[in-house]
């Protein structure tokens, strides 16, 4: 457990030293987390202390999102002034994007199946 | 009075209502059989935000006590290279469809919205925290903090689509007539993130599979193509 936490610390630190440093348009921890994976990809498996600690930490991450989220209290004039905007671009991006996911994943898919 | 006043500004009651909403939301959620309506983050999300109201608590001072919890979003973004190497054989026979299908919905999510919220007379500040909206929440919360949006609007953009997504997703793929769990899969991950995950799964292992995957790749794609638009678009 402990040792997976400091992987996890570890790998967050390397990731936003690399993304700052090299002044990479890639967040620290999405950087943590491909040097994390590559690790994984070299070693083979998923060390237990990892998966017991990173497990823990992705079956409760609806929790780590509330204190980010109950940030929307600074916004409710705003959200009250521009819901119009809001809903529009939400939803239409929304629809759009899941439309043309399962669309054109399966258009590729199964052309490059037809092909083998 | 004194006493109450005493129980309601203490720091600690900051993490009880803040884990105490959750848990509640979770209970709830699963007592009126798992509705998607009844998303228990985004109904903690409430209870936090009708809590900060109520006692006139600034976000700012909530955020330092309930800190504890925060913090833990960088390791929890690390934490997704695990399901991502769990899936990595499905993710390598696909791969060429997948990734191009992610590329090209990371560029229709941000964009599309980008350019909607423009039209509807929407500035900057809203127009940058919408751009992250389909990454799951520490990816978004990342991709905001480097565009220098509002990651507080970002995460409320972030759930907005998932809560959309989630509930129209089935209309939308009988319409179309996507039948393929893949196919469903993958959108829901693509575009809700983790409430779309939660949701394929309800369908079946095989969407669930995908819909993590589809979040994964949406999430790191997106945290390298969004700040890269950002610098093009305003350069």
């Amino acid at each position: 457990m402990l040792r997976g936490i400091l992987l996890l610390f570890l790998c967050l630190l390397g990731g936003d030293i690399l993304a700052e440093g090299l002044h990479l348009p890639v967040p620290g921890p999405v950087m943590g987390m491909i040097i994390m994976f590559a690790g994984l990809l070299i070693r083979g498996n998923v060390p237990d202390d990892l998966e017991v600690a990173g497990g823990g930490l992705l079956k409760y991450i609806g929790l780590l999102f509330v204190p980010a989220g109950a940030g929307i209290s600074m916004y409710i004039g705003l959200i009250a002034a521009e819901w119009d905007v809001i809903l529009v671009a939400s939803v239409g991006s929304t629809v759009l994007t899941l439309l043309s996911c399962a669309l054109l994943f399966t258009w590729l898919y199964n052309d490059a199946e037809d092909k083998k | 009075m004194m006493f109450l006043h005493d129980i309601l500004y203490h720091p600690a009651t900051a993490m009880i209502v803040t884990i105490g909403s959750f848990l509640a939301a979770q209970w709830f959620q699963k007592k009126m059989g798992g509705h998607p309506l009844l998303n228990p983050v985004v109904m903690a999300i409430f209870m936090v935000v009708i809590y900060l109201i109520a006692t006139g608590i600034p976000y700012a001072d909530y955020l330092q006590n309930v800190n504890l919890i925060h913090a833990l979003l960088g390791p929890a973004t690390v934490a997704l290279a695990i399901p991502l190497y769990h899936q990595f054989e499905t993710i390598k026979r696909s791969a060429p469809a997948l990734l191009c299908t992610v590329i090209a919905c990371s560029i229709i999510a941000a964009g599309v919205a980008y350019y909607l919220a423009g039209m509807m007379g929407a500035g900057d500040d809203i127009r940058l925290a919408i751009m992250p909206k389909s990454t799951t929440t520490p990816i978004a919360i990342g991709i905001a903090e480097k565009i220098n949006a509002d990651t507080s609007l970002a995460v409320f953009f972030l759930f907005t689509t998932g809560i959309i997504g989630t509930l129209i997703a089935t209309t939308l793929f009988k319409l179309v007539r996507i039948k393929d769990d893949k196919a469903i899969g993958l959108a829901l991950g693509v575009t809700c993130h983790g409430l779309g995950v939660a949701r394929a799964l309800q369908h079946s292992e095989k969407a669930g599979a995908f819909a993590a995957l589809g979040m994964s790749l949406m999430g790191i794609i997106s945290g390298i193509l969004i700040p890269v638009a950002v610098i093009i678009l305003y350069t």
